[in-house]
């Protein structure tokens, strides 16, 4: 792939900004308008997909270099996926792809990764994991749990943990809770322990496709060799890129779902009922790569032709047919939980601000997205901010202390666990 | 050439360092235009020498000063979607009012709100309806700038009920020479901004005639405009999701009404009858491109359905009702507009039938502008073939038909245009039917050859306007030569007055007139 195969929707924009804002048929208030971060903190055009587009136009015809400046502009963005939602509602363009080119296109030109994505990268290369751990420790968080290795033993079912929840002493509780509702319910189901991989979605979104490639399809080759039906998983994350980018990758073999979704279906057919009451007002964040971010990804090569025609013709996804239900109808099912919704919901939900390597190469611009995130919270009256993301969950619990918030910030599977 | 020695640090200095960049990683996102020809500015030539950020007036008028001082060029922008933002000229900076966002106040008694030029229709429409009022919105979409809009136009999907141009109260208006000048009733000592005159000559007149200065004479970081009752939910009343949106208003209050008629000349005669018995909110002739991709999720959708519908949808007119006072007012309009649909051989299209489903939301779009830039869909690049028919109806229709629809097919003969044989136009009623505007949409592909077609044409029509000593709306910039001689050399007079208040002519230095004729 390269910027070329895009030139045409980079030499068609319009300009029209609806990247930079919620659909104007969705916008409630003044406030809660936009939708694009990285323009809200830096306000120049060039943060938005219409200015990076303009760059990535420029860079097309060597009418600027890439610099720092120009990596800089292209990395401050949190790849929510936001613009690409809106954009698309108005025209036949790919700006989410545009924006994963020019980090592919800095990484090239040895602009990219960041200084500070490369402790990450260097860790997943190392350990294959992102929080420089030893691999030997992946599967500690379960050592307590009887639950079959998959190494060893078949099962229809695997739970893939992925890095943070492994690793992540404040949230391994996650993802025991997860296989333990899972085991409990009757499920075979089991993990893969230390032989559990990363599945690369922190390299890919800094423009490392190759070494992206080289892992999914690792892990696409032992988890059909492993002869599940299903991945579950409770990671935002790992789900978004499982969904939308491994189908490029190699042919899986096997259906993923995330956690939310397999709860959901749990509830529906009375394997798991609720024995406890929660009286709570809550709130649900959806997490970028579970909602817009994780609809498949039409890797698409073809031609634009006469009207901008698209040859062959392609699929493109429009952000809302991604995971929004499920974790709602999880909410719902729990007796005293009230759901009180935010104003930007669904497709055109507000970033957490930790996507796409913002928390680990811009920390103050990603607790300033999740600060604006967590006041549209508190506007609806709730008492707790719930997800399903490590990511999410990280930088808004973060924001949470910062500002000294009353939310609380949940995991689902906590609320869950607590009212079984 | 950049900015003059000195002159980046004194901005600098003023504004905060992370307020203002001159680096081309960030100055290219102002340097791209869509209207590859359209401007005296080839896309992607210039990047401006800087991009600033101010917050506030003072701010802005701290800039302008600056610009007097080391001698450099400036353009206020809005949302940024015209092309005369794009600078001509290497020693240019933007001024960006991004963080000149809020809405000032809104005033429900008296029904206007105040806003900064960063403020879009949909923001500021948003607040207004949570008190039962709202906005006329921009075609260009309810993205843009409030502020920008108006100092440009100001017209709007409701603009047969709430008027056309006649939104603007009191200003802010910071001159070419940095002073500050308050107009509208703002001007008056401790009358705040509630209208749009005051004491002595009203100045409003140099901010904008037909299309306004473009940034040409300074900028206004405040203004205050009407808001009108709106009967509706406090929230815009859409569902649905992603590309497929529905909007949902209760009936009894909002009547979508579209009828066919059997040709055009009746359709116009409608809107005259429409407008005589003073009904209806809004009222536009549709045609089909415009709202078979208002439908279009993608462009081959677009493709799929428009051989077939461009045959079914014709001279169609869209009629909103909107019950203001009560839900018997909408009763009561519909059946006067059923007697001037029978009296003209109309037919309304059926609810439910596939053309109502393909038209149907047209009266979101009226209400708050959601769908309009799905126009660049169907090719790639879109506009208006020409300088805009400003007139009465009668005289809009007479344009459309006398040189604009003969320039159009010239252009689909050469294959620039997407077919069209409907000869319908996007045509506005104004003001109960006192004024109009038609807008014959034409679609090309972003290329020279066709980019050329189009800008020829668009002049062209200026130049057949001139002729025909019709109106010759937006000829914007360098245009203004080909029709300031026919009326009274109005170029010159609006140049002087120029030169007047921005001597240097460095606020956006071509527009409104630029200082010499165009060559060749």
């Amino acid at each position: 792939m390269s910027l070329e195969k895009y030139r045409w929707d980079l030499v068609n924009c319009e300009r029209c900004s609806m990247c930079k804002w919620v659909h104007p048929w969705s916008i409630k208030s003044k406030e809660r308008a936009r939708i694009c971060p990285s323009m809200q903190k830096y306000k120049y055009d060039a943060y938005s997909a219409q200015g990076r587009f303009d760059l990535a136009r420029a860079l097309l015809e060597g009418e600027v270099e890439m610099t720092d400046k120009a990596a800089e502009v292209i990395y401050a963005c949190t790849l929510c996926g936001g613009c690409d939602v809106t954009c698309k509602f108005t025209r036949d363009m790919e700006p989410i792809e545009i924006l994963q080119e020019l980090r592919a296109l800095a990484v090239a030109k040895g602009k990219g990764p960041l200084p500070g994505h490369m402790p990450a990268v260097d860790s997943i290369r190392q350990n294959n994991n992102p929080w420089l751990q030893p691999r030997s420790r992946r599967g500690h968080w379960a050592r307590k749990m009887k639950v079959k290795d998959l190494s060893k033993e078949k099962a229809e079912v695997l739970y893939f943990a992925g890095c943070t929840y492994s690793y992540n002493a404040n949230m391994q509780e996650v993802a025991r809770s997860t296989l333990g509702i899972l085991l409990n319910a009757g499920i075979d189901v089991g993990i893969l322990g230390a032989n559990e991989a990363c599945c690369a979605s922190p390299v890919l979104k800094v423009g490392m496709v190759d070494m992206f490639r080289e892992h999914a399809a690792k892990n696409i080759e032992l988890f059909n060799s492993l002869g599940v039906k299903t991945v579950v998983t409770s990671c935002a994350g790992c789900y978004g890129v499982l969904r939308s980018q491994y189908p490029g990758v190699g042919k899986m073999n096997f259906e993923v779902k995330h956690s939310s979704e397999y709860l959901a279906e749990l509830i529906q057919e009375g394997k798991l009922k609720f024995t406890k009451e929660i009286p709570m007002k809550v709130t649900w964040h959806d997490p970028c790569h579970l909602g817009r971010g994780s609809e498949p990804q039409d890797l698409w090569e073809g031609v634009r032709v006469k009207w901008g025609l698209s040859e062959p013709p392609r699929e493109r996804n429009y952000g809302a047919q991604g995971v929004f239900d499920a974790p709602r109808n999880v909410l719902k099912a729990i007796p005293g939980i009230e759901l009180m919704e935010m104003e930007r919901i669904r497709e055109f939900s507000w970033c957490c601000g930790a996507g796409g390597g913002v928390r680990s190469a811009f920390p103050e611009f990603a607790l300033e997205t999740a600060r604006e995130r967590i006041e549209e919270a508190e506007s609806t009256g709730a008492e707790a901010l719930v997800t399903s993301c490590p990511w999410c969950e990280s930088n808004l619990g973060d924001s949470i202390n910062a500002i000294g918030s009353p939310l609380q910030m949940l995991s689902l599977v906590d609320l869950v666990n607590r009212a079984l | 050439m950049g900015l003059p020695q000195g002159a980046y640090q004194a901005l600098a200095d003023a504004l905060g360092a992370e307020n203002i960049c001159d680096d081309p990683a960030v100055t290219s996102g102002y340097s791209y235009m869509w209207l590859i020809y359209s401007t005296h500015a080839q896309s992607g030539r210039y990047r401006p020498a800087a991009v600033v950020l101010p917050r506030s007036t003072q701010d802005v008028q701290t800039i302008i000063k600056i610009a007097n001082r080391y001698k450099f060029n400036y353009i206020p922008v809005g949302t940024n979607l015209l092309p005369p933002t794009i600078p001509a000229r290497a020693d240019t900076i933007i001024i960006d009012p991004k963080r000149m966002d809020s809405i000032v106040e809104i005033d429900t008694q008296n029904m206007y709100a105040v806003v900064e030029p960063y403020v879009t229709y949909a923001q500021l429409q948003a607040e207004a309806m949570k008190h039962g009022l709202t906005i006329t919105i921009a075609e260009a979409g309810a993205q843009v700038s409030v502020v920008a809009n108006n100092m440009f136009q100001g017209m709007g999907g409701t603009g047969h009920k709430f008027g056309y141009n006649r939104g603007v109260l009191g200003c802010d208006w910071v001159l070419p020479n940095g002073d500050l000048l308050h107009i509208g009733s703002r001007g008056n000592a401790g009358a705040d901004w509630f209208w749009g005159d005051c004491a002595g000559m009203n100045l409003k007149g140099l901010l904008r005639a037909d299309s306004g200065h473009c940034g040409g004479m300074g900028m206004v970081t405040r203004m205050s405009v009407k808001l009108f009752p709106y009967p509706g939910p406090q929230t815009f009343p859409v569902k649905g999701a992603n590309p497929n949106f529905e909007v949902n208003f209760p009936k009894d209050r909002f009547m979508l009404n579209l009828i066919k008629f059997p040709d055009r000349k009746k359709l116009i005669e409608a809107i005259y009858e429409v407008g005589h018995a003073e009904i209806a909110a809004a009222v536009h002739e549709e045609p089909a491109t415009m709202v078979l991709s208002g439908a279009s999720p993608s462009v081959e959708y677009f493709w799929e359905k428009y051989p077939d519908f461009m045959k079914q949808w014709r001279n169609v007119l869209s009629v909103t009702l909107i019950g203001f006072s009560s839900a018997r007012q909408v009763a009561y309009e519909k059946k006067v507009l059923d007697a001037i649909v029978a009296e003209l051989g109309g037919t309304y299209i059926e609810e439910g039938s596939e053309l109502w489903s393909i038209g149907q939301d047209n009266i979101g779009e009226q209400i708050r502008t959601g769908l309009s830039n799905r126009l660049f869909r169907i090719a790639g690049d879109f506009f208006v073939i020409g300088g805009f028919g400003f007139d009465s109806i009668d005289q809009s229709y007479k344009m459309s038909e006398d040189y604009m629809w003969p320039l159009i097919e010239q252009g689909q003969k050469k294959g620039h245009f997407v077919p069209d044989d409907t000869h319908n136009d996007w045509l506005n009623s104004y003001q109960l039917g006192h004024y109009s505007e038609t807008e014959p949409l034409i679609y090309f592909e972003h290329d020279l050859e066709a980019g050329a077609s189009f800008i020829n044409s668009y002049a062209q029509t200026v130049v057949e306007a001139v002729k025909r000593r019709m109106c010759t709306t937006w000829p914007l910039g360098p245009m203004n030569y080909i029709s300031g001689p026919t009326m009274c050399n109005y170029h010159e007079l609006v140049l002087k007055i120029k030169k007047a208040v921005d001597p240097r002519l460095t606020s956006n230095p071509d527009y409104p007139v630029p200082q010499e004729p165009p060559k060749g």
